[in-house]
């Protein structure tokens, strides 16, 4: 690793220093601009109408967006929000869940209604000191039990369009930036709906995915092959324009701009121990990958992350062992390391997790949880009023006409994300990120 | 590790030119007894392969796994490129390659009837993950040794038309659904539409199998028009409605139902008290509400597979998939006409689209997904593929080289979209080409699976780079190398075009170099497209 080559450096003042100039200029001076930064090997298309993003909030501090990450964990199955976020004080709570309820002397955080389950043990640091909160009764506006459909209306989020294209994926394209790097998807080289869409992304099972066969300096660790065979596939493409020409070199140049944090051996740090044993080490790599990402600063915004099996129809356990009990202390554990992990960048890194649904409230005959409708989300880090329970509780035994035995949903689950992309990210309205729908201020995010 | 002299990159016109082969034998006949042309062509030059008839690979991109030297012996020795098509449209006229016809046995999941599966499940043995990912593998490697490639490309094509993800609650019939397409993709399409939407496995998909006379569900009844037959814009809302009450009463008899003994269990069937008896009209079609045991539905699909709007989209759906990402007008329509003309018989169409100038003009104009990027790449390479011996063999593990959207997991009723854009981004290219390079140097999979060595690719005798790089691309290519395929080969390889192989340069191309080689030549924009 002696000999790597000169340009990662330069390649990341570059970086931070065309992002400047972007949130510098108006948009008028940027009508249709193309600026070519780093070589034939790098584009970047700007247009006027791209660059502000006409219904955002004009009073907006646009430098507070600088830098800023939303992670968002995306908890598929559909978790049981009432098992992690425990409505205790509802009394329909305890007798709805006589195997494998919660007892109310072993919450943590309790207050008179909610209490979360002992295995977020872990996270209590960062509830006491105000980085970590939780917001109940979320979700879709009508029950959808289908994991697949409701997946994809949760991610797309948008009933005005028939395209494939999911919020995340809309949010990064509202800015002047082109990079897929904006918005990185790990844990699996196939995009979800989430991240899919017009707007160049990236996937991967890790960092490591994002290598250029051939030029993988994890495996190819003489720099001179590594450029020749940059060299020789940028020549082969050289005279193909168009979208899979522009693949290609989007491909070299996030290699490039990726490599060196993909190949960097620095661990974990701040102390910070991830998890090492199933359930929790796939999540745990994801995470580790997430922190260097963030930490090596090329233009992140956004990092999609799939944990978890949490289809519990059977054996779900009980508060001191069992598979929610598992998989509940390996997404905590997970969490922890991870904001452990990012030391002082913590303060421009917000967390979120999303699930399809909820599950019922009573248990079945198998000791496991039907599908159901409402759910719970958890917000860390970066603007989030921590250390208490969010949401509108609309109590286990409401006459709502679409409740069968559910969690009612009180918040739309785009409020929640609303407030976090219109606070961290200021350059981006809400409205965009999620047509058709007026969102409605909740509080969760100062 | 370097064992090659490190000669600097030549750049631009500095490099030598090399000797360009004819397009076309004919030209080469006219001017072959002139002087001129001796004096370009000195005898001492080696001797030319053949060019290869380019209408024939580019048939061969568009209806088979990709063009191979093999394919080609096929379609010429069958009387060239329309003779060939035309015989495939009988599939069962074609022998069927020895591998392609071993394949069935490879996978014995596939074999399960529906309530196998649903056994099999319950029992806690191989789910609906394990059956759907061994109908990817057969699926991959159909393709890739089959013969009968119009065959294989028109089930992949009804397959992504009346996409159901393998995934999905249907899994269970989802096999039993691929036999379906197969035994209509070369028909009528009016008998592939009824067949398919009463199957259990549409009636699952899309909702019908749990519709009721008091409230007909209209998740089919709406993704029949709107993506299988007519498309956006030629009906309403009370049309959707009365769509879902012609199709009411179809549903399955599901393996934990002990009321319907008299239907076998995991079938479809008519249930007369769950049809919604109202009125109906949709585009012209009407039922007085009486479901006349079933029938009526059926009657209503043929009626739309023959609707002209349904011409349409077929037609669009076909000039796309075999002619490129925009087809013009007066191709559809053309297709459209031969569609109606022939009762929606596919075959007609398919006929008249491989004899229209925009098909022959079309050549290189889509892109490959990834999957037929993979299927290319086994075709090419020559890689071996052995029967499996458990489920790490390269039969199985090949469902996860090639890094992309499994065969029919598209999420959502739609199917995969068809268009360049879907299949052009970094994480594709960065996934294909590692994909590429598995291959070529024999890294992945490793099980049952034997790979031609780099040292196979060499060109007899004494060569230089450019000729090395020449055969590589005839090889993946089916065309001579140009000059930047042959300046990307010479500086993959850290050699200059005209430099000639010497003991060690041929030494390292036969193995860890000319992985480097084949990469640059499968990593190229003329094996990304077809």
């Amino acid at each position: 690793m002696t000999h790597e080559p000169s340009c990662c450096a330069d390649l990341r003042t570059a970086t931070l220093s065309r992002r400047r100039l972007l949130a510098g200029l108006g948009a008028a001076a940027l009508g249709g601009m193309t600026v070519s930064v780093f070589g034939d090997a790098v584009r970047q298309v700007s247009y006027a109408d791209t660059v502000t993003d006409p219904s955002a909030d004009p009073t907006a501090t646009p430098q507070a967006a600088a830098g800023n990450v939303l992670v968002v964990l995306s908890l598929r199955g559909a978790i049981d929000g009432l098992g992690v976020v425990v409505p205790h004080g509802d009394p329909a709570y305890a007798p709805a869940r006589p195997r494998i309820g919660i007892p109310q002397s072993r919450l943590l955080a309790a207050d008179s209604m909610f209490g979360l389950h002992p295995a977020m043990a872990p996270l209590m640091p960062w509830w006491t000191s105000g980085k970590f909160a939780a917001v109940q009764a979320v979700g879709l506006p009508l029950p959808n039990r289908s994991h697949f459909s409701a997946m994809e209306q949760i991610e797309e989020a948008d009933a005005t369009s028939s395209v494939r294209q999911g919020w995340v994926n809309r949010m990064v394209g509202l800015d002047a930036d082109v990079q897929p790097t904006e918005a990185v998807h790990l844990s699996s080289s196939m995009a979800p709906t989430l991240v899919a869409g017009p707007a160049p992304t990236l996937a991967a099972d890790g960092l490591s995915g994002i290598a250029l066969a051939g030029a993988n300096p994890a495996y190819d660790t003489d720099p001179v092959w590594r450029q020749r065979r940059r060299t020789s596939l940028a020549t082969a493409w050289s005279g193909t324009t168009g979208t899979l020409g522009d693949a290609v070199r989007d491909a070299l140049e996030v290699t490039e701009r990726l490599g060196p944090v993909a190949a960097s051996t620095g661990g974990p740090q701040n102390g910070a121990t991830y998890p090492t044993a199933w359930p929790g080490a796939d999540l745990a790599d994801a995470l580790r990958d997430t922190a260097r990402l963030i930490r090596a600063d090329v233009g992140t915004e956004v990092v999609s992350i799939d944990f978890g099996s949490w289809d519990l129809h059977a054996n779900y356990g009980s508060a001191d062992s069992g598979t929610m009990t598992g998989l509940i202390g390996a997404l905590a554990g997970n969490i922890a390391a991870f904001l452990t992990d990012l030391g002082p960048d913590l303060g421009r890194v917000t967390v979120l997790t999303i699930s399809e649904f909820g599950r019922r409230l009573g248990e079945n005959g198998a000791g496991g949880l039907d599908h159901g409708w409402g759910n719970m989300m958890l917000l860390f880090g970066a603007g989030v009023r921590g250390g208490r329970y969010h949401g509108t509780w609309p109590g286990l035994t409401t006459t709502n006409p679409y409740v069968d035995d559910d969690l009612a949903v009180t918040t739309d689950y785009r409020d929640v994300i609303g407030e976090v992309i219109a606070k961290r990210f200021p350059g981006r309205s809400p409205a965009s990120v999620f047509p058709g729908h007026q969102p409605r201020p909740i509080g969760v995010m100062s | 590790m370097l064992s090659v002299p490190l000669l600097p990159l030549l750049r631009g016109r500095a490099r030598p030119k090399r000797h360009k082969v004819h397009g076309k034998k004919k030209h080469h006949k006219r001017h072959h007894t002139k002087h001129r042309h001796q004096r370009h062509h000195p005898k001492k030059h080696p001797a030319k392969p053949a060019p290869v008839d380019p209408s024939v690979v580019h048939v061969a991109d568009r209806f088979t796994g990709g063009y191979t030297e093999a394919q080609g012996r096929a379609i010429s020795a069958a009387g060239g490129t329309l003779a060939w098509f035309d015989k495939q449209l009988a599939p069962g006229s074609v022998a069927e390659s020895a591998r392609a016809g071993q394949l069935w046995s490879w996978f014995p999941l596939l074999a399960n009837t529906p309530q196998q599966r649903y056994a099999s499940e319950r029992a806690g043995k191989e789910g609906s993950w394990e059956h759907g990912i061994d109908l990817v593998s057969w699926t991959i490697l159909r393709r890739a040794h089959s013969e009968r490639g119009v065959l294989e490309s028109m089930v992949e094509l009804w397959s992504d038309h009346l996409h159901i993800a393998w995934g999905s609650d249907a899994w269970y019939w989802r096999q039993d659904f691929d036999t379906l397409i197969r035994s209509h993709a070369l028909g009528r399409f009016s008998d592939l539409l009824v067949a398919a939407s009463l199957h259990p496995a549409m009636l699952v998909w899309l909702n019908n199998a749990q519709s009721t006379a008091a409230h007909p569900d209209e998740n089919q009844g709406r993704e029949l028009l709107e993506l299988h037959t007519v498309g956006r814009g030629q009906y309403g809302e009370d049309e959707v409605k009365a769509s879902a009450r012609i199709l009411s009463g179809w549903t399955v008899r599901f393996a934990w139902d002990t009321t319907h003994t008299t239907v076998a269990p995991m079938a479809a069937f008519y249930d007369p008290k769950r049809h919604a008896t109202g009125p109906a009209t949709v585009l012209g079609f009407t039922s007085d509400g009486d479901g006349r045991d079933g029938q009526t539905a059926k009657d209503y699909l043929t009626y739309l597979a023959r609707h002209p709007a349904t011409a349409r989209r077929i037609a669009t759906r076909i000039a796309t998939r075999f002619v490129s990402d925009s087809p013009s007008a007066a191709l559809v329509s053309h297709l459209a006409q031969v569609y109606l003309a022939n009762d929606t018989d596919v075959r007609p169409v398919l006929r008249a689209l491989v004899r229209h100038p925009e098909f022959a003009a079309s050549a290189k104009k889509k892109v490959r997904t990834p999957v037929a990027d993979l299927v290319a790449t086994i075709r090419v390479l020559g890689v071996d593929i052995h029967p499996p011996t458990d489920r790490d063999s390269a039969a199985h593990t090949i469902a996860y080289v090639h890094g992309g959207l499994q065969p029919y997991s598209w999420p959502r009723p739609g199917g995969p979209p068809d268009t360049a854009a879907a299949y052009a981004s970094a994480s594709r290219m960065l996934a294909s080409f590692e994909m590429h390079w598995n291959l070529a140097g024999g890294y992945w999979p490793t099980q049952d699976v034997v790979y031609r060595k780099p040292s196979a690719f060499l060109p007899a005798g004494a060569f230089t780079v450019a000729q090395y790089a020449d055969r590589l691309c005839r090889l993946v290519h089916a065309t001579g190398a140009d000059d930047a395929s042959t300046h990307a080969v010479a500086q993959a390889v850290g050699a200059s075009a005209g430099q000639a192989a010497d003991a060690s340069l041929r030494g390292a191309l036969g193995s860890w170099l000319g992985v480097r080689a084949l990469g640059a030549v499968l990593d190229h924009p003329r094996h990304l497209t077809r």
